[in-house]
């Protein structure tokens, strides 16, 4: 009866998502909607060349990721990911309890506001500043092991809403490697290494990463620098 | 000789609305400069040494301030073109009234609405209400209240409107249900493109007194005053943090925190969120509908990154809703 009803219910929908294959932004909306089955077109833009349509959903910040529903445009990915989880309500992303929820909410604005300004700027330093960037992100990361403790997911048995947002951690991993740094390795953090690999190895959210060779020649290409400085 | 014009604004003030309505009237070339209110610059201090205030005209060098004062000025300075006060003295003294009725009433009133609940609020709206009605009156059957175009009046006033979804949602009301003629004149007006490219986009300015009422903790105690419910407030001294707030947000160390049940939550949005979603039976503080939630949250989170909250000093010309006396 239930996959009936979702059918039915995905027929009578118009969701398109715009967005950029390497963006851990619009990469979040996909992971959503697929835990949800939410059939959607994807539409990829050109971040240089930013399509008619996207500039109509979206034109204050001229941004993706971009979540048109019958029409309807939603912009800003935890807010998108509140919309889902409150459109199509099987399969929740968020707890139901309160306390819970706002728990929830609270570790997923700490991934944007904290962890991915810190994650961009040991891209794109070096020297003594990237050291400097690289002991407050451990220190981060630090937090976040005591807040995931012994948990399979930040939410729980199965992957949340925090999670989700969490995925940045995925990003910093490609960023690790294709710049040659060490941030998150298992012997300093092995409870959030755990979570990691059980992230990564997640059905739905494996399907939602970029293709890791073509995600470390763009991070090479985008941050990296032929001369170490001096 | 080219003039040089210069508006020293703040995008969401209404009075500085005015002065771009008018200077777009008269289709006069401008530098505008925006302002940051909590660090303002050495012109604005100099321009303006006796209230430190925006809207500031700069004209060829020398300062108007007062928005009012500054519209009279661009209307007898280039008196040629679409003039907006009339020119016969006694409509000239009835204009200048209902402009100043407006200067006095409709601010205070309005931030009464979003910014106190209860009783205060109640009032607010009834005597905010009043006076919409009163100038829906004096409108009568006029297109305008210039007449058959915008004047002082129309300039004076209508730059409130793009505030009216701001007050309607604070306040839980409909503006149009009570005033429709003013509201279809405010429809009129925006028709006009000096008008419609003079004022904000009501979402926006919502958003902005939402990050407002964050950025003084307002939000939170308005919310628990909106659900009936008893609390007590711990006021913190922020250059001596107290050991129960580094131990309720050891993470961040910030206020607001909310402590229910000996279980603490921060980051007021989340915060109201919560207070919300407990105490649902009562009073809904979002909207129902999820995408009126997620417009909601957009904006709230637009305000943030701007960091346009930093600017909300120059707004309280009122007190802020007193906390309840700790015992």
């Amino acid at each position: 009866m239930a996959a009936i009803s979702l059918q039915t219910e995905t027929m009578a929908e118009e969701v398109k998502l715009f967005g950029t294959w390497a963006s851990v932004f619009s990469r979040r909306i996909e992971v959503a909607l697929k835990l949800k089955g939410v059939q959607f077109e994807y539409i990829e833009e050109n971040l240089s060349n930013k399509s008619p349509a996207l500039l109509k959903y979206n034109p204050l910040h001229k941004k993706i990721p971009v979540l048109v529903h019958n029409g309807k445009p939603v912009a800003e990915s935890l807010v998108i990911l509140e919309y889902i989880d409150e459109t199509w309500k099987h399969n929740p992303i968020l707890p139901t309890d309160p306390y819970e929820k706002a728990m929830a909410r609270f570790w997923a604005k700490y991934m944007d506001d904290k962890l991915l300004p810190a994650a961009i700027k040991v891209a794109m330093s070096k020297g003594e500043e990237q050291k400097g960037v690289i002991e407050e992100i451990q220190k981060q990361l630090k937090t976040l092991e005591s807040e995931l403790k012994e948990k399979k997911f930040f939410g729980g048995e199965s992957l949340g809403f925090v999670d989700i947002a969490a995925n940045t951690i995925v990003w910093l991993v490609v960023a690790q490697e294709a710049l040659g740094m060490e941030i998150l390795t298992e012997e300093k953090f092995p409870v959030l290494h755990g979570w990691y690999q059980r992230l990564v190895d997640d059905a739905v959210f494996k399907e939602c990463m970029p293709p890791r060779e073509q995600h470390l020649s763009f991070v090479k290409v985008r941050f990296g620098s032929s001369t170490p400085s001096k | 000789m080219a003039d040089e014009i210069i508006l020293l604004d703040f995008w969401p003030s209404m009075f500085g609305m005015r002065v771009r309505l008018a200077l777009a009237e008269k289709g006069l070339k401008y530098e505008y400069r925006q302002e940051d209110l909590r660090n303002k610059s050495p012109l604005l201090l100099e321009m303006n040494p006796v209230h430190k205030k925006i809207p500031v005209l700069i004209h060829n060098g020398k300062p108007i301030c007062e928005s009012l004062i500054i519209v009279q000025y661009i209307d007898e300075v280039w008196k040629d073109k679409s003039p907006l006060l009339p020119s016969d003295p006694y409509q000239r003294a009835q204009a200048r009234f209902w402009a100043d009725y407006v200067d006095k009433k409709l601010y205070e009133l309005g931030g009464k609405i979003w910014s106190t609940k209860g009783e205060e609020q109640e009032t607010g709206k009834k005597e905010f209400i009043e006076c919409l009605k009163l100038l829906e009156g004096e409108l009568g059957e006029k297109p305008y209240f210039g007449g058959e175009k915008i004047g002082f009046v129309d300039v004076a006033l209508v730059t409130f409107s793009c505030w009216f979804y701001a007050y309607e949602t604070f306040g839980n009301f409909s503006i149009e249900a009570e005033c429709p003629k003013l509201v279809a004149w405010t429809k009129r007006c925006m028709e006009k493109e000096s008008v419609s490219s003079s004022l904000e986009d009501p979402h926006k300015v919502h958003g902005f007194i939402m990050g407002m009422r964050k950025r003084f903790g307002i939000e939170v105690r308005l919310a628990l005053a909106e659900k009936g419910l008893k609390y007590e407030y711990k006021e913190e001294d922020l250059r001596n943090k107290s050991p129960l707030l580094l131990e309720m947000n050891p993470v961040h160390k910030k206020i607001p925190v909310l402590i229910h049940n000996g279980k603490p939550i921060c980051e007021s949005l989340i915060i109201v969120q919560y207070i919300d979603e407990v105490w649902h039976d009562k009073s809904p503080l979002l909207p129902s509908d999820p995408y009126q939630r997620a417009q909601a949250r957009f904006w709230a989170d637009y305000v943030d990154k701007k960091g346009f909250v930093q600017n909300a000093g120059f707004f309280f010309t009122h007190s802020l809703p007193k906390a309840p006396s700790s015992s």
